[in-house]
């Protein structure tokens, strides 16, 4: 019984991990319409740059926020010097341009940074009152650190002039023009609100997985399932997803079918998804008119 | 009679020119070596991603240059050419193939990386070349049954499993022990050698794997702490290990934690941690920290920082450094023994009758030791413990011998 609490709590807290660059997949889908498969290495080249402004000795909070700025910036101009470019158009050529943008992060990180593991500081650990036997003080922080960020992205969506306009650009880019919304400029938007959304969760993620270049690699596995269960167009619906990932992927692991599978459970979830419910759980079916 | 003296005089001289004839004969050479010059290869990551690595077989490299400065081996200088094979098996034979066909080395000495060295001793034991003193513990590198020319620089796996178990049980009789492995043959190898070390002193209350793409082992210590277990084993690698670390602390277990000494990085691995989480884990190691302060007035540690400081400038990880030192200094030993006969079976034959070389770098009461049918070349292990700052050595030297 003690075991079966402890296994919870610890899908609990790999659940937020999970959550937190779904969300950003689900920022990334709802304002372009694309998967982004570099987001977790765009997150963790975020999280190296608020690593060297720590190291620094800059002020944690401050970092943060100015991490949040100029990952912004970074998608943005990602989105207009890469993507705007290739027309959005064909997929499989927006799937090559997302493999490179990986790849190109991986290695840049590597390159200036190395490939050493490095700890990164983490604001909640020094918190006394968070000390329990289930949860990390610092798990518990990132959890409400993703229930906020979840809350804030439900709220831009569904009820700011800017997120219904972004959410237009996506879903009609020709009438959205002609009722006078700058689509483009919607694209850099959601491209930076991505990458702002990473940076966050890449800073939550860190104190827990370590900062090093491939900290991003395995959990953008987790993340993907997370939000394709959950349903990528639905914040709220990513985050329950990325629970309900690690929740089974931990009960399934340890009274099932055994440690070595643990990651098939992601790959089986994300297959069984896109075949029997590709809108996910919470997902929006998306209905066209022929 | 006068004349008579002088024919005898003559005849001693000539006998004694015949007698040191042969010895002049017996300089033998294969590819390689010559009167003034002795090659060896060695291929390590020097870029990509497993680049800090490579920074072993730079040492060694640095080690013969200071060797070549003091007039070199037997007066000989050393050419050690290191190659970048960046962690690729196919690389590693690419240039393996190259040092051996193209530099002509007399042997391959020095290098690191299990996978890629694993990759081409079957090519180096097809062509008879010596591969020696490879930076691994696996034990495919120390048996003379399947590669008679290969053989390690380290403790194996195994043994450092079968030497942590023989401690616990020594320590710690009839306590409960929960076991963390990587889910391949590092973590497999040194499972069996814990099993084995521990035999019925103490009982392995639970154990547990996990795949290095698991992005937390936070499950597997919590199946772990509910054993009961209070002392912790994690054969794991640096991130694993700084993430059971830091667990096993946040959730309040605190276990007595034993990690291998591959990982006993104070940087690499208990800082991320945090050192305060880190406080009374417990490692098994053969050599002498330099950055420890109890080898301050050491005087093989003293030179040691001085040739570090002076030669291996572009290396910063002392660990790694010590590792290719310790390389250099045996292999300078067995070529010293090996003579005016520079050949590929005179090397093996020296290297795999090593008695009781004592490398400067390595613990009092430890020491090199090979046969030809046993390539182990270490048995002993010490045990430390961190105490928030370094390391520090306690107990007796542990031995796999009974």
């Amino acid at each position: 019984m003690q075991e079966l609490l402890h296994q919870l709590a610890t899908g609990v807290s790999s659940g937020g991990i999970y959550a937190s660059l779904a969300l950003a997949l689900v920022m990334i889908y709802r304002s372009t319409g694309h998967v982004n498969f570099a987001q977790g290495e765009m997150a963790m080249l975020s999280t190296f740059l608020a690593w060297t402004m720590l190291d620094a000795g800059a002020p944690y909070w401050a970092v943060f926020a100015v991490t949040i700025g100029m990952s912004f910036l970074a998608g943005a101009l990602i989105e207009r010097l890469l993507i705007r470019p290739m027309g959005g158009k064909q997929e499989m050529l927006m799937v090559t341009v997302f493999l490179g943008l990986f790849m190109i992060c991986n290695s840049i990180a590597g390159w200036v940074w190395g490939y050493d593991t490095r700890p990164f500081e983490s604001p909640f650990d020094s918190l006394a009152f968070l000390q329990n036997p289930y949860e990390g003080p610092h798990d518990l922080g990132a959890m409400a650190v993703t229930m906020i960020l979840m809350a804030a992205l439900f709220l831009f969506f569904q009820f700011t002039r800017t997120g219904l306009a972004m959410r237009a650009s996506t879903e009609n880019p020709t009438s959205s023009r002609l009722v006078g919304i700058a689509v483009g400029r919607m694209f850099g938007l959601g491209w930076g609100m991505a990458a702002s959304v990473g940076a966050i969760a890449g800073m939550m993620v860190a104190p827990t997985v370590f900062l090093e270049p491939n900290m991003m690699a395995t959990i953008l596995v987790y993340g993907f399932a997370a939000a394709l269960l959950g349903g990528i167009d639905n914040p709220w619906g990513a985050v329950i997803g990325g629970y309900i990932v690690a929740i089974l992927e931990n009960l399934l692991g340890v009274y099932v079918i055994g440690n070595e599978m643990r990651m098939t459970v992601a790959l089986v979830l994300i297959i069984g998804t896109l075949v029997i419910k590709p809108e996910g759980l919470f997902g929006r079916r998306n209905v066209v008119r022929v | 009679m006068k004349t008579n003296k002088g024919m005898i005089a003559s005849a001693a001289l000539l006998a004694l020119t015949v007698g040191i004839g042969p010895a002049y004969a017996d300089k033998k050479y294969d590819t390689g070596a010559t009167d003034t010059e002795i090659k060896i290869g060695g291929s390590g990551p020097f870029s990509g991603p497993a680049s800090v690595a490579g920074q072993m077989v730079k040492s060694v490299a640095a080690y013969f240059a200071w060797i070549n400065t003091k007039g070199g081996i037997n007066g000989r200088k050393i050419n050690y050419i290191a190659e970048d094979d960046t962690y690729s098996s196919a690389k590693a034979v690419e240039v393996t193939r190259k040092l051996v066909e193209q530099e002509g080395v007399l042997l391959m000495a020095g290098s690191i990386g299990t996978p890629t060295q694993l990759a081409v001793s079957g090519y180096l034991n097809d062509k008879k070349i010596p591969q020696l003193f490879i930076a691994t513990g696996n034990s495919a590198f120390y048996d003379p049954k399947v590669h008679p020319w290969t053989i390690g620089n380290s403790v194996t796996t195994f043994t450092e499993g079968v030497l942590i178990g023989k401690h616990v049980g020594q320590n710690w009789p009839g306590t409960k022990v929960a076991v963390l492995f990587q889910n391949d043959d590092l973590g497999k190898e040194y499972f069996a050698g814990v099993k084995q070390g521990l035999g019925d002193k103490a009982p392995i209350a639970a154990s547990v794997s996990y795949e290095v793409s698991d992005p937390t082992v936070d499950s597997q210590i919590a199946t772990l702490q509910s054993s009961g277990a209070t002392i912790f084993i994690s054969l794991s690698t640096p991130k694993a290990t700084s993430q059971a670390i830091r667990r096993a602390y946040d959730t309040g277990w605190k276990p007595k934690m034993i990690i291998p000494s591959i990982v006993a990085q104070i940087q690499g691995t208990l800082a991320p941690a945090g050192l305060d989480k880190a406080v009374g884990v417990i490692t098994p190691t053969f050599i002498k920290d330099a950055n420890d302060p109890h080898w301050a007035n050491d005087p093989a540690t003293i030179a040691f920082l001085d040739w570090m400081k002076t030669y291996d400038t572009q290396v910063t990880d002392t660990a790694l450094a010590i590792a290719g030192y310790d390389a250099g200094e045996t292999l300078a030993e067995i070529l010293k023994e090996c003579g005016d006969e520079l050949t590929h079976e005179n090397i093996m034959k020296h290297a795999s009758n090593i008695k009781a070389f004592h490398p400067s770098l390595m613990l009092p009461g430890i020491s090199v030791t090979t046969t030809p049918t046993d390539y182990r070349v270490i048995h002993q292990m010490q045990f430390e413990s961190f105490n928030g700052k370094n390391w520090e050595l306690y107990g007796a030297v542990v031995t796999d011998a009974d």
